[in-house]
């Protein structure tokens, strides 16, 4: 017999484009085909699931998923079990745009409706994706990489010519979501911590660099990560490597509609996450 | 249900909303709800409309701006938290906001000397400072935005953990105009009114290096240095609560651009003098050689900045001398205090 559990709300927090919808789609396509062994299921069907069906159908299909517009918030509410059936959790997660997140950082505002969600939240998933990661190059660096690779230099004698003024939307990635966890912090208040699962989508790109994916983290975004550890006793924190959509649309898309089942396209890399347990972060946040 | 912003439903089963149309989820006003959609907006494709269109005004929480901080905001939170204040003073041109840019930006690539990045309430002020040595900026050569004149709202704030005894903390830098300085040497008025200097745990005083390998600047460094610490002793603004940091900025110009080591002879005359002159009336006087941002390749990116940091840090002669932290009962005054005080600076 189930032992209901109290329900939960978690975010989903990212920039544009770091994979945010595309693993709700593919999340929804594995609880509800339990096609992978020992990984959290659905349990019972709740609210309305046009918007989820809508984008796990495209995922089954390797359509590209569209973008989330910034004014949605779309609520994705599941009903889980777990395989033994001892305990059902009752998870409801809102699809956010990542613009509303680049918004948060530049207004230095969020609507009430937002501020509930985040304290309210029991955690969070927080997304990211290497090709879509603005790191902080100064121009000392990449002038001594022009100089080594034996190139003049792109500098002219005049000095600079077209310049861009600073402005928040050039801001790098890592301060963006250093400063949008720094909002969440004050607003929920010391006493109240929060999980968080790094999640590096598109995993596929990157795993051949042999690296863990804090490992990956911390090369990528280090201030990121330093601000996390150093607030350990507010964040804590897991870091997965993602592939949810299994490969690249427009190179491998007949190989991966090929799969059977569909959720073998999945991919996960993590503590406590078996190859294709999408779900595993899930768990995590929720124990 | 149509309001101002168009017709608004729920997604969660059994909400009232979609009966009655009056509360979600016991939310007096259906907007607060985290469940609420706007209908005519859920709709999958291109949306360009910004959170200032989107979030009615009365709609919105206010988060912290990420500006510079103002005096009165530093003096105020000093005051209750462990915060250490920098004075960071010079000349103009001297190299302040150049150190300060490159000491934030020695964070981007990891833990630095020993110290971990922990927060910042002035992100978004630390970015603007480093933009123009940023190729975001499209420059080919990086740069540094001079100071505005008369800026009251030029202060920095940095949380650090020290890794090796995961201690926290805080850290409130000056970046305040040369000009400002140059009125702090010429007027006990002005020098007065630097209140922050009352409260600082470290001046730091630019001796500008690009002047001290010119025969005809050097001597006006030394002066420069030398009335500006007098001043701020003799309207004892500073004193033995005080560790006062004399910094060669600059000196990868002083390393590379004298072959007769004359500008490093004339450091060492400008150090013996200025430590013979006040050595014994301020708390600590230590003379340091920094790059922050070296313009040739004799010393590297950040040069005396590790060092720098660990003092800043590390040492606080008016902590040692001041009653432990007692919470102001006043209300808050700033946003420092709304966001800052909720979230304890020492850990």
């Amino acid at each position: 017999m189930s032992e209901r559990v109290a329900a939960s709300e978690h975010l989903l927090i990212g920039l544009p484009a770091t994979g945010k919808t595309t693993f709700l789609a593919a999340l929804w396509h594995l609880v509800e085909s339990a096609e992978i062994p020992g990984t959290l299921r659905l349990s019972k069907l709740e609210g309305d699931r046009e918007y989820i069906n809508e984008l796990a159908r495209k995922w089954q299909q390797c359509e590209p998923l569209p973008r989330t517009p910034v004014s949605s918030q779309s609520l994705v509410s599941m009903r889980l079990r777990d395989p033994e059936g001892a305990r059902e959790i009752e998870v409801a997660i809102p699809d956010i745009s990542g613009e509303a997140f680049r918004q948060q950082w530049t207004d230095r505002f969020w609507s009430r409706g937002f501020d509930k969600l985040v304290t309210g939240s029991s955690g969070a998933l927080l997304f990211l994706h290497p090709n879509e990661i603005v790191e902080p190059f100064r121009i000392d660096q990449a002038n001594l990489l022009v100089d080594a690779a034996g190139h003049a230099s792109g500098r002219s004698e005049e000095g600079a010519k077209e310049t861009v003024a600073w402005s928040h939307e050039l801001a790098p990635t890592q301060v963006i979501l250093t400063d949008v966890l720094q909002f969440m912090h004050y607003r929920r208040g010391p006493g109240r911590p929060m999980k968080v699962a790094i999640m590096i989508s598109a995993w596929d790109l990157v795993e051949s660099e042999g690296k863990t994916p804090q490992n990956w983290c911390e090369a990528r975004l280090p201030l990121l990560l330093q601000f996390l550890q150093s607030n350990p006793q507010f964040w804590a924190t897991r870091y997965y490597g993602v592939s949810a959509q299994g490969g690249d649309l427009d190179q491998h898309r007949d190989t991966l509609l090929r799969h059977v089942p569909a959720s073998k396209r999945v991919r996960i890399t993590g503590p406590d996450a078996a190859e294709h347990d999408l779900t595993a972060p899930l768990r995590w946040l929720f124990d | 249900m149509t309001d101002e912003t168009g017709d608004i439903g729920c997604r969660r089963e059994g909400c009232a909303l979609l009966t009655d149309g009056v509360r979600a989820s016991g939310y007096e006003d259906p907007e607060d709800c985290p469940s609420i959609v706007h209908e005519n907006s859920q709709r999958v494709g291109d949306d360009t409309r910004t959170n200032v269109e989107r979030i009615p005004e009365q709609n919105r929480v206010s988060l912290h701006s990420g500006l510079e901080l103002d005096a009165e905001t530093v003096l105020n939170v000093s005051r209750d938290v462990w915060a250490k204040v920098i004075l960071i003073a010079g000349a103009e041109g001297s190299g302040k906001t150049t150190l300060l840019a490159s000491l934030y930006d020695s964070f981007q690539r990891g833990p630095f000397e020993g110290f971990s990045f922990a927060g910042s309430l002035t992100l978004p002020a630390f970015e603007r400072l480093c933009h123009l040595s940023r190729i975001a900026s499209l420059r080919e050569t990086p740069e540094t935005e001079r100071t505005p004149r008369g800026d009251r709202r030029r202060y920095f704030h940095l949380s650090l953990t020290d890794v090796s005894s995961e201690d926290r903390c805080d850290l409130l830098f000056s970046d305040l105009a040369g000009e400002q300085f140059r009125l702090v040497m010429n007027s006990e008025d002005e020098c007065r009114k630097l209140a922050v200097a009352r409260r600082a745990d470290h001046v730091a005083v630019l001796a500008d290096g690009q002047k001290l390998i010119s025969l005809e600047s050097r001597a006006a460094v030394l002066s420069d240095v030398r009335r500006l610490l007098r001043s701020l002793l003799d309207c004892e603004m500073i004193g033995g609560q005080t560790v006062v940091e004399v910094l060669f900025s600059k000196w990868d110009l002083v390393k590379a651009g004298d072959q007769n080591a004359a500008g490093v002879s004339y450091a060492e005359r400008v150090e013996e003098e200025l430590r013979h002159t006040f050595s014994d009336r301020v708390g600590n006087l230590r003379f340091l050689k920094v790059a922050a941002r070296p313009q040739n390749d004799s010393v590297p990116f950040g040069y005396g900045l590790d060092t720098l940091l660990t003092h800043w840090a590390r040492e606080s002669l008016f902590m040692s001398g001041v009653e432990a932290h007692t919470v102001s009962p006043e209300p808050p005054l700033s946003e420092f205090d709304r966001f800052g005080l909720r979230y304890p600076m020492r850990a």
